[in-house]
């Protein structure tokens, strides 16, 4: 009956008037869960119906999302100690919908994570395995899934993977997996699916680099066959090269030549053909160029076939000539 | 019932309920008790809405309960 008339807060027009409900929620939850009413008490919460203690918590979230916050801590404080069925399977149940179930785990992840005893809870349990296992499959092509619920999946597997990466460097066959499905979605037929993976992949490359993470160079090698995959689609290898040229700008110590070798073979391969070369190019090789990491056998790739745009191309002869110089400078002295 | 007693001497839960409602809302016993019945009807509407329109003694209200957490928790306990 307490609870009842305390979780009235839940419904409240009033942002502070719900806020003040929630605070009291979470210190009587605690003190009810922690003493001698710990039953009725997660059996309260963890009714589903419409007047149940998770389903009134929830309804917070419709009217005011700023409190998100809140709303999480109150669901850890009720569900302390089984945490993972009331975060898998009863939110399951509340939101049967793929991409509904994606979007609030992505939201409320970053909001577990500071809670440290929840934090505990969920590793023992293995729920970051189990939520990794199942957003792998989604965002897999099986057909079984839209575009939407894959994006939103490889979402929530780089925020996992940024958030828990000690979780990923023991399952390292689940890691690969991962790479495997981003590998296949930065070449998927949909584009704001290829391009949100090629996304996720950079920012997951940025934050590996920096922590010395041994799976950047898989993802590197991925990223440039990507950019040789997409070579026939103008955006997508736009996107591509200016992220990389980022990558190359923030972390100097990057090799480019896992990217120049196989990108001048295609190019050579299709020049005007399946690859419609652009101003982005032109302006790619020229910053290449500039690469401490480039060798003199790939910079002399670049040299020979700027040279033949440079001569066949009028349109395009300015542009090829900027790298062109640019090498041949750098390399002039060099056998 | 005395509505100026410290809700924190109430002999029950629902006593605790009522006096911290006619502390922060400003209302005899009787009115009180009417807002919870049928299932908190009245008192989920003032809550949702506010006391004539004004948030203000809610706001007070859930603070009282906000520093009560621990009794309620106690006499639940003693009611159980």
């Amino acid at each position: 009956m307490v609870l009842n008339t305390f979780k009235t807060g839940f419904f409240s027009h009033s942002s502070e008037v719900v806020q003040l409900c929630l605070r009291v929620m979470q210190k009587f939850g605690k003190s009810l869960i922690d003493g001698n009413q710990s039953k009725p008490t997660y059996d309260w919460f963890a009714n589903i119906q419409s007047d149940g203690g998770i389903t009134s918590a929830l309804y917070v979230l419709k009217k005011h999302q700023e409190l998100v916050d809140f709303v999480v801590n109150v669901m850890c404080v009720f569900s302390k100690g089984r945490l993972t069925y009331v975060f898998r399977d009863l939110l399951k149940s509340l939101y049967p919908a793929p991409l509904e179930y994606t979007s609030i785990i992505n939201d409320f992840i970053y909001i577990i994570v500071k809670n440290e005893p929840a934090v505990q809870e969920i590793l023992e349990h293995g729920l970051i395995d189990q939520w990794l296992e199942i957003v792998v499959k989604q965002a897999d092509n099986d057909g079984k899934h839209s575009s939407e619920e894959r994006t939103a999946a490889m979402a929530l597997i780089s925020d996992l993977w940024v958030l828990f990466p000690e979780k990923l460097k023991l399952r390292e066959d689940l890691a690969t997996q991962i790479l495997t499905v981003m590998k296949r979605c930065s070449k998927d037929k949909n584009r704001p699916l290829r391009i949100s993976t090629l996304a996720q992949m950079f920012r997951l490359l940025n934050i590996f680099s920096e922590t010395k993470n041994p799976q950047a160079a898989t993802l590197y090698k991925n990223i440039s066959h990507s950019l040789v995959d997409n070579h026939h689609e103008a955006t997508t290898r736009e996107y591509i090269m200016a992220n990389l040229l980022g990558i190359y700008q923030k972390h100097p110590s990057i090799p480019v030549s896992f990217v120049i070798e196989p990108l001048i073979k295609q190019l050579q391969m299709s020049e005007n053909d399946t690859y419609v070369y652009g101003c982005i190019d032109f302006d790619f090789f020229s910053k290449i160029a500039s690469h401490p990491k480039l060798v003199p056998t790939h910079a002399l790739y670049i040299l020979d076939t700027m040279a033949k745009m440079y001569l066949n191309d009028m349109v395009y002869a300015n542009a090829a000539a900027q790298p062109f110089i640019r090498v041949a400078q750098r390399f002039m002295a060099h056998d | 019932m005395d509505t100026s007693k410290d809700p924190r001497k109430a002999e029950s839960s629902l006593e605790m309920i009522l006096l911290t409602l006619c502390a922060s809302l400003g209302m005899k016993p009787k009115q009180s008790a009417a807002l919870l019945t049928n299932s908190n009807q009245y008192l989920l509407h003032t809550v949702v809405k506010g006391l004539k329109g004004k948030f203000d003694p809610v706001m007070q209200w859930f603070k009282m309960l906000y520093n009560l957490t621990d009794d309620f928790a106690t006499i639940i306990d003693l009611e159980c």
